[in-house]
């Protein structure tokens, strides 16, 4: 201590600023240039394959600013897809949060109720959303079809990882409130249900982005004509590729925006625990 | 099974020992325990239940039922229910193309033995189905376990492609089935979208694994004069295999929960997710039930296999989950 405390106080706090502002450049630097790179690697296999098909680098670019400037072959603009598109998610997911998480609550502190109906709930959870969508049209309508599509796909990662997280919770501090005499209620309120917060909240965030990943599948039942999922078919349709990968590209940032603001408030929320992952 | 002695001793072991029958064991340990106590009166608490007021030994209680056997019970009387609330809103629901019990259970009987209307079975869809769905995935394996091992033991890779990873992770596979019909053709095009869907998975588990591995671990092997080979091959890989195993199994998992989205694409006619799309177009919805059937079951079992085989292999590891 006393051979350190003299150098540390007297280091200037100026250096340690602009230090961190340029390892903050440095790594925009290096993701830039790995940017160039994929662009660059792009670029060669456009010029190297002949299909008339293939997009391009450039016309992806021209196509993305099109889409958002002027809007699509209809006439919808880019918010607009956005914003039905993402209606619809939440919506969606809204219902397997509730659902999700009441279900996993209810089966993780019954354990008798999974072992009974796993024959049913197994099954179906490898029944992939988009193997619903035949389903969906046949039975519901409007709106229902994609929250159903969307249900699905957001409902099993919530539910599963409700559902394991109860069994993790410590014994120790489930004992201690049984030696101070608490009830059963009072485990539930003051034990379990903080302990699997962080987990409820990262069970949210990898449903967010299944949910988010089921919107073109959701999207394929027609009707509306707005939607980011719509908005790649009907490129696909017409063959236009490089507003197909523009489009592709706009559902991948806003995925992965949503991704981002839920692991942000999980590690302001939780930064006593550690194993926050992407 | 226990029971008591009026001495306190503790009997009915003798089940296992000798491996006789329940009911001779039960009047064994009387007469062992009348012939240690030297008394008539004997109470016998426990499973074996019964009571013995110096009257002809009587089991009141059979033999507990186990508790495999109940949850096996208990599934059985929940798919029971299930049937039920099924069979209520087919009969209570106006839609003619609502699937019934009845008709899906017709239509399962004729895809096994008469095959679908082009004349496959579904024997050959669930096999058509898993030579792809296991090329794919055999494929995303390879590449997610190298490229993961590769970006987390050098975090700095990862950290400048970032930008490119991780938007390209959150498009759905579906969304690449057009580039997949315009770039590549046959079965290569089924493969690329599992890929896309398996590779993730295992690619993050492998690549966040790394960090989580004990620093003890590896300073030990440093302090003992290890290189950085020692590290990796003693320490590094063995402690993420676990991760790897339950990563391959999500990735697996999600990899069948593409094949409708890859077999969307149209091109050959087998192929469970085919079957599905296929009695779609005709409105069949009992034949749609049977093909979503088949894949559920099909990717439980998969879930399943890998899930014991997790479990055997890495017993020593408490948190093998769903």
């Amino acid at each position: 201590m006393d051979l350190q405390s003299p150098e540390t106080p007297v280091r200037p706090h100026k250096i340690a600023s602009t230090k961190s502002v340029f390892a903050n450049f440095h790594k925009v630097f290096y993701n830039l240039l790995s940017v160039a790179i994929f662009l660059l690697l792009w670029k060669i296999g456009a010029s190297l394959v002949h299909a008339p098909y293939f997009p391009t680098p450039e016309g992806t670019i021209k196509a993305a600013i099109g889409l958002i400037l002027k809007g699509d072959v209809e006439g919808y603009s880019l918010i607009t897809h956005i914003w039905a598109s993402f209606t619809k998610v939440l919506f969606g997911f809204g219902i397997a949060l509730l659902t999700g998480i009441t279900l996993g609550m209810i089966m993780g502190l019954y354990p008798m109720i999974y072992a009974a109906s796993k024959i049913i709930i197994e099954p179906i959870r490898f029944i992939p959303p988009v193997g619903w969508v035949p389903m969906a049209i046949v039975l519901l309508s409007g709106f229902s079809r994609f929250a159903f599509i969307i249900w699905l796909g957001a409902f099993f990662p919530i539910f599963i990882s409700v559902l394991t997280s109860i069994p993790k919770v410590d014994p120790v501090a489930k004992d201690v409130v049984k030696v101070y005499g608490g009830k059963r209620r009072q485990i539930i309120t003051k034990i379990i249900i903080p302990s699997v917060m962080p987990e409820i909240l990262t069970g949210a965030r990898i449903s967010i982005g299944a949910a988010w990943m089921c919107i073109v599948a959701a999207e394929m039942i027609a009707g509306e004509s707005t939607g980011l999922g719509r908005l790649i078919l009907k490129y696909a349709d017409l063959m236009m590729t490089n507003e197909v990968v523009a489009g592709m590209l706009f559902i991948g940032i806003i995925g992965l925006g949503c991704n981002e603001v839920i692991l942000r408030i999980e590690k302001h929320l939780f930064k006593w625990r550690t194993r926050i992952t992407l | 099974m226990k029971s008591t002695c009026s001495n306190g001793v503790r009997e009915l072991r003798c089940r296992k020992i000798l491996g006789c029958e329940v009911a001779t064991s039960i009047r064994l340990t009387i007469t062992l325990c009348k012939r240690e106590t030297g008394m008539a009166n004997i109470e016998l608490a426990g499973t074996g239940v019964m009571q013995f007021n110096g009257k002809p030994a009587q089991i009141v209680k059979p033999r507990r039922i186990p508790r495999r056997l109940k949850i096996y019970g208990y599934n059985l009387f929940t798919l029971g229910i299930f049937f039920l609330v099924w069979y209520g809103i087919q009969s209570s629901t106006t839609s003619s193309y609502f699937p019934t019990i009845g008709g899906v259970e017709t239509a399962a009987i004729g895809l096994v033995t008469k095959g679908d209307i082009q004349g496959f079975s579904l024997v050959q869809h669930a096999w058509a189905s898993s030579v792809r769905v296991f090329a794919g995935f055999g494929l995303a394996l390879v590449m997610g376990v190298t490229l993961g091992l590769l970006m987390g033991l050098y975090p700095f890779i990862y950290e400048n492609s970032k930008i490119i990873i991780e938007p390209i992770r959150f498009i759905p596979p579906i969304a690449w089935i057009p580039m997949s019909m315009i770039l590549l053709r046959g079965f290569g095009r089924y493969v690329f979208i599992i890929w896309v869907g398996a590779f993730f998975p295992i690619f993050i588990s492998v690549l966040m694994s790394i960090p989580r591995v004990e620093t003890i671990l590896k300073d030990s092997v440093k302090v003992y004069g290890g290189s950085r080979w020692d590290i990796l091959k003693r320490i590094v890989i063995p402690s993420v295999l676990p991760e790897i195993l339950a990563g391959a199994r999500i990735g697996l998992g999600d990899s069948w929960m593409c094949i409708v989205a890859a077999e969307m694409i149209g091109g050959e006619p087998i192929g469970a997710g085919r079957l599905i799309l296929k009695y779609a177009d005709l409105l069949n919805m009992n034949a749609v039930v049977v093909g979503m059937i088949l894949i559920g079951i099909i990717g439980f079992t998969c879930n399943e296999v890998f899930l014991q085989i997790e479990k055997r292999l890495f017993r020593w590891r408490s948190q093998i989950t769903l």
